[in-house]
């Protein structure tokens, strides 16, 4: 069907419009855009004959004339099989190919790399921002410099993917390894999330009391008799527990 | 009977017929099924049936400025839409006289 120059819509027609967009969204956005188009060309003809009457009263409201015009048109006759998943496919395409046409595409895919970059970076200096032994703040400048150094890299890796297949392809080998060091932070994350990690990382040992212990990160975790831990025990001096 | 349904399986043909007669915008063709006494078809289900004659191929539209607002999208008849409404003139005629024999008690011939 011939489409028309998109126009802003007057606001009795505003409404229709809306109700059809609502009932194709499922369907391609390029389909979806042709239908609105034309409707809102088919609705501005209805307006212009002056008849005195408002819109809804000559063409009904919003809701009833979508519901009709969908049954008309077959619209809410979901795909099947094969056709379904073309169907599929093409809504996914056409996304990706809008998203990719989109003005704030060249930002997001700086956000990317520097998000590849941060969590890079933050895979190599783990132990070093978050040592075990110490917490001394400029022991963290080297992991700080580093962090930095790596997401400048990932970023200037990403810029220069236009240039060469090379480079391209050393910029997803940095969103691979990127993706890999998130799922690991994240495991890391988690895993300390619980005592029984620290306990596990932990020294047992006896106390001058007889009481077993572990020695950890947050503090001493008391075991019981069966050297089972109790993991919500947590003291500061393990002497001071007495034997149980 | 719901006349409302029966007429929307009767949609295509009838719009065909009116576009027979001379080229029309959407709401122009409703109006003139309303004028022939199809008052009981809304506007959303003849400007639906006109998208589907012209998706299949049986009309064809183009533009005419209009002293009275916007440009208006008229649709004319072509080959295959002037064939299609011939073959349902003759699908109907054999349709409304069995109907009509089965109604009326007749015998088929």
């Amino acid at each position: 069907m011939t489409t028309t120059t998109e126009s802003i819509a007057p606001s009795e027609i505003q409404p229709y419009l809306d109700h059809l967009e609502e009932r194709v969204a499922h369907l391609p956005p390029e389909q979806q855009a042709e239908l609105l188009d034309d409707l809102r060309s088919h609705l501005t003809e209805i307006l212009s004959d002056d008849s005195g009457t408002s819109l809804a009263d000559r063409i009904g409201s919003p809701e009833s004339y979508v519901a009709e015009l969908a049954a008309s048109l077959g619209l809410d006759e979901a795909p099947s099989g094969p056709k379904a998943m073309r169907a599929v496919i093409s809504a996914l395409s056409d996304r990706l190919a809008s998203l990719r046409r989109r003005d704030s595409w060249p930002e997001m895919r700086w956000a990317l790399w520097t998000l590849r970059g941060t969590a890079i970076a933050l895979f190599l200096t783990w132990y070093g921002l978050f040592p075990s032994d110490h917490n001394d703040w400029w022991f963290r400048i080297p992991a700080f410099a580093l962090i930095a150094a790596l997401i400048w890299g990932s970023v200037r890796v990403g810029s220069l993917g236009s240039r060469s297949r090379y480079w391209k392809r050393l910029s997803w080998a940095l969103t691979a390894g990127g993706l890999i060091a998130a799922v690991s932070l994240a495991a890391n994350v988690s895993a300390r999330m619980t005592p029984s990690y620290y306990i596990e990382q932990g020294y047992s040992q006896m106390g001058s009391n007889g009481c077993l212990f572990v020695e950890t990160e947050l503090g001493y975790f008391i075991q019981d008799p069966s050297c089972m831990p109790v993991l919500s025990v947590v003291v500061s001096d393990p002497e001071e527990v007495s034997n149980p | 009977m719901d006349t409302t349904q029966m007429l929307k399986g009767l949609l295509e043909p009838a719009v065909l017929a009116v576009l027979e007669q001379e080229d029309a915008y959407g709401y122009e063709v409703a109006r003139r099924l309303k004028t022939k006494g199809l008052d009981a078809v809304g506007d959303a289900s003849v400007y639906g049936t006109l998208r589907r004659l012209f998706d299949a191929g049986h009309l064809t539209s183009y533009v005419r400025p209009s002293d009275e607002g916007p440009h208006r999208k008229y649709y004319s008849l072509n080959k295959s839409g002037a064939k299609e409404l011939t073959a349902a003139r003759k699908e109907w005629s054999q349709f409304s006289a069995t109907l009509d024999r089965v109604l009326n008690g007749g015998k088929s011939k």
